[in-house]
């Protein structure tokens, strides 16, 4: 009778107690990598967009981002033109202030990553300062993450980022 | 210093503490429970402060009544009191006529019993109620924790015995139905009753593009059921789908909605922007996409200054109201062929 009692009361310490000792003394080293030492390989396109596309008419792109066509058509506009790209490296966890072009910048900090999904905090500052996008999102690993910006009525900007697992 | 008077005072009975003068307080304003009243009987019998206490309390509430009434006075003179009261009067039956007649309560407090001064609402907001009500409120609560714990053992039973009858039902269905009555079922469709539906095949669905094998009553296991709604091998989140179950029954397909919970491309946390931020194309497939537009009220104003301001001025400007505007982040020239 007195382990009826008691069950749910010593489940919960015990549930506790596990998590706090699996954080505190890796018992769980699958956490303890993705927040340690880790790094993800990350890829970003700056893409300059202009001219409203018309129904039926087809879009160019410059070469660069040929790979990207189907889902750059996605946005209304007709020409697509690579501005700016980099590849770097960050760690997991902490936060990496990355400038593009024109004043633009991006900061991002991966929150976790495996081979299918990634969750990432980031913020996409404009070159006058305007916060584009300020976000925490989860999504596929293999597809890139498109945002894209209407400066103008027929002019935008398009960032795209895709994170890769190093190692 | 003072501390220590207040002690050898409290010991001779000349100084009261705080709750006991809010104990005074309320009992001189008749809001004292049972229990308070009989807190009161003792304090007024072990201390002489606290009669002294209620003597004073009784005194200050003569003047104040006296302040007060003489205030009365001089805000509503003599002449104009009857109007006054004809005025409340007449206020008073129109009122009744939506909201129905109201029943004076004031006073009906002193004539309350035992039983209702023990429950009024401050007795009840009191700490030692609240105090006991959390207690109770945390025992049930553990107590309800434990339930499935402590019947465990004839809940199990029950289950059993569910079970039991369950299957008893079922065999007693197959005793009701010959072989031959079945066989005649199933070739004449039409002839099949509602309660007893003989069961041909029952296949899966394609989930997330793979087309499951039929299973029939030689292949199926019933204990890798679950194999029914197991995805292909190494699927793409891309490629998952809400996917429905179908299961034939005779000759006439049924749709039965079993639905998968399945992971989208993308899962926003928050989001935060300036501008208007909204989800392009299908958010079930393929690579997640967002687009940002400048809130059209920005725009608008923009344009306007754009029309009086000069080229080459600085980015961000300020328009009378003092709202900071904001032109184009990119040159043109960044989108030059």
């Amino acid at each position: 009778m007195k382990n009826s009692y008691t069950t749910p009361f010593f489940s919960l310490l015990l549930l506790f107690l596990s998590g706090y000792g699996g954080l505190s003394f890796g018992v769980s080293p699958a956490f303890a990598q993705s927040v340690g030492n880790r790094q993800v390989q990350l890829r970003i396109r700056f893409v300059g967009a202009h001219g409203i596309r018309q129904r039926e008419e087809g879009a160019r792109f410059s070469p660069e981002i040929s790979d990207l066509q189907e889902k750059l058509l996605r946005f209304p506009y007709r020409d697509f033109r690579l501005i700016d790209r980099k590849l770097t490296t960050v760690p997991v966890a902490k936060r990496t202030e990355l400038p593009l072009a024109h004043g633009h910048s991006l900061a991002v900090r991966t929150v976790h990553v495996s081979e299918q999904r990634v969750g990432m905090w980031l913020k996409w500052t404009g070159g006058d300062g305007m916060e584009i996008l300020d976000s925490r999102l989860h999504f596929t690993a293999q597809e890139p993450l498109l945002t894209g910006f209407e400066v103008e009525g027929d002019r935008g900007i398009i960032l795209i980022l895709e994170v890769r697992q190093e190692g | 210093m003072r501390r220590k008077d207040t002690t050898t005072d409290r010991k001779s009975g000349c100084v009261l503490r705080e709750l006991e003068e809010l104990l005074l307080s309320k009992f001189y304003d008749g809001e004292c429970s049972f229990f308070e009243r009989w807190q009161v009987r003792s304090l007024l019998k072990k201390k002489r402060a606290a009669g002294e206490f209620l003597e004073v309390l009784g005194e200050g509430s003569r003047q104040y009544g006296e302040l007060l009434s003489s205030r009365v006075e001089e805000r509503v003179p003599e002449e104009g009191r009857w109007e006054e009261v004809v005025r409340r009067i007449e206020e008073e039956e129109r009122a009744s006529q939506f909201l129905g007649n109201r029943v004076l309560d004031a006073d009906g407090r002193g004539e309350e019993s035992v039983f209702w001064r023990f429950f009024h609402l401050p007795t009840l907001l009191s700490r030692e109620f609240m105090g006991a009500f959390a207690c109770s409120a945390i025992v049930i609560v553990g107590a309800q924790a434990s339930l499935p714990y402590l019947f465990r053992g004839d809940q199990s039973i029950d289950a059993q015995q569910f079970v039991d009858t369950q299957a008893g039902e079922v065999r007693r269905v197959q005793q009701q139905v010959p072989q031959r009555q079945v066989a005649e079922v199933r070739r004449t469709p039409e002839l099949q009753p509602s309660s007893i539906v003989p069961v041909d095949l029952v296949s899966s669905v394609p989930i997330s593009g793979r087309v499951g094998a039929p299973l029939t009553s030689e292949n199926f296991d019933s204990n890798s059921f679950d194999a029914l709604f197991s995805p292909a091998p190494n699927p793409s989140f891309s490629s998952l789908r809400r996917a429905p179950a179908s299961v034939y029954r005779g000759s006439r397909p049924q749709r039965i909605t079993a639905q998968r919970e399945v992971q989208a491309p993308v899962e926003v946390d928050w989001i935060r922007s300036d501008g208007r931020v909204r989800m392009l194309g299908n958010s079930l497939t393929g690579a997640p996409t967002l687009f940002v537009k400048k809130r059209v009220l920005m725009r608008r104003e923009a344009s306007q200054v754009g029309k009086v301001s000069s080229p080459g001025s600085s980015s961000a400007r300020s328009n009378p109201s003092g709202i900071v505007l904001q032109e184009r982040t990119l040159p043109a020239a960044a989108f030059a062929k």
